[in-house]
């Protein structure tokens, strides 16, 4: 609704959630046509490597695995949005 | 509106018991050989060592040693997280209310938390972070092995009655002189 409704730059999101996961909502995400192209990054603590080949063949942009310090999500921001 | 716990009217019996991942989500696979020789020395060592890891990049703090000794305390906050898959258990995180509204609010950047939905959502975060970072570093498991959404319990009056009856690890550290303990069950 929030992806709908408004004009996002990134949308961070945990995976393991309740109701929805996060691959989930990627996949929901990337099947609007106005949000398609909002860049996602997924924040985890799974580590394996079948949810980041997932995430990304869902359309998630990036991966960070928790625990993660404040420079590892600026990098990635800004890899993904500029400076 | 930051509620503060209180014990609940009646003691409550809380059966732990992490079953296999649900329908749909991906299947488990067999641990590796290295899990497999993995010591019951090295389960608790890496269960310290990813309580360590996630207090220094999360909360900002150094943890010191785990202690050998095991001090009484009131464990009236307790957060739990189930690993399904080819190692079933669980991680749980055990402290006093006060204790676990300080690792919170440091975590949250705050200058002091009550023990509302904020401090339950990031103390569970936190044992989320252990029970992840403990996967990570037991091989074969990264893959092998899902979490589930973290349970934050409080209150007094309560016992943890877990099912596993398998084996026990568990670490006890002090953060800024209070003591929690970490602790991991699992399946027989």
């Amino acid at each position: 609704m929030l992806a709908r409704e408004n004009s996002l730059d990134l949308i961070l999101s945990d995976i393991n959630m309740p109701l929805m996961d996060g691959l989930e909502f990627v996949r929901q995400l990337r099947a609007i046509e106005s949000a398609k192209n909002i860049p996602v990054i997924m924040i985890t603590t799974e580590a394996g490597e079948a949810h980041v080949v997932e995430a990304v063949s869902l359309g998630a942009s990036g991966y960070i695995r928790k625990p993660f310090t404040p420079e590892q999500i600026k990098e990635r921001v800004i890899s993904l949005l500029g400076s | 509106m930051d509620k503060t716990p209180n014990a609940g009217p009646a003691r409550v019996q809380i059966h732990l018991s992490a079953r296999a991942a649900e329908a749909g989500s991906r299947p488990a696979e067999k641990v590796s050989g290295g899990a497999q020789c993995a010591t019951h020395a090295s389960y608790r060592e890496e269960l310290a060592n990813a309580t360590r890891e996630v207090f220094e990049i999360m909360v900002g703090t150094s943890l010191a040693s785990p202690t050998e000794e095991s001090p009484h305390f009131v464990a009236d906050f307790a957060a739990m997280v189930g690993i399904a898959g080819s190692l079933c258990g669980l991680v749980s995180l055990h402290t006093s209310s006060e204790c676990a509204r300080r690792i919170a609010a440091k975590m949250l950047g705050a200058e002091e938390l009550g023990g509302g939905e904020d401090a339950q959502d990031a103390f569970g975060e936190v044992c989320n972070m252990i029970a992840g970072s403990f996967k990570a570093r037991i091989a074969g498991l990264a893959d092998g092995c899902a979490l589930s959404v973290p349970t934050v319990v409080f209150g007094r009056d309560f016992t943890l009655f877990s099912l596993a009856k398998g084996e026990h690890y568990h670490v006890i550290f002090s953060f800024e002189g209070r003591p929690f303990s970490v602790t991991l069950d699992l399946h027989g």
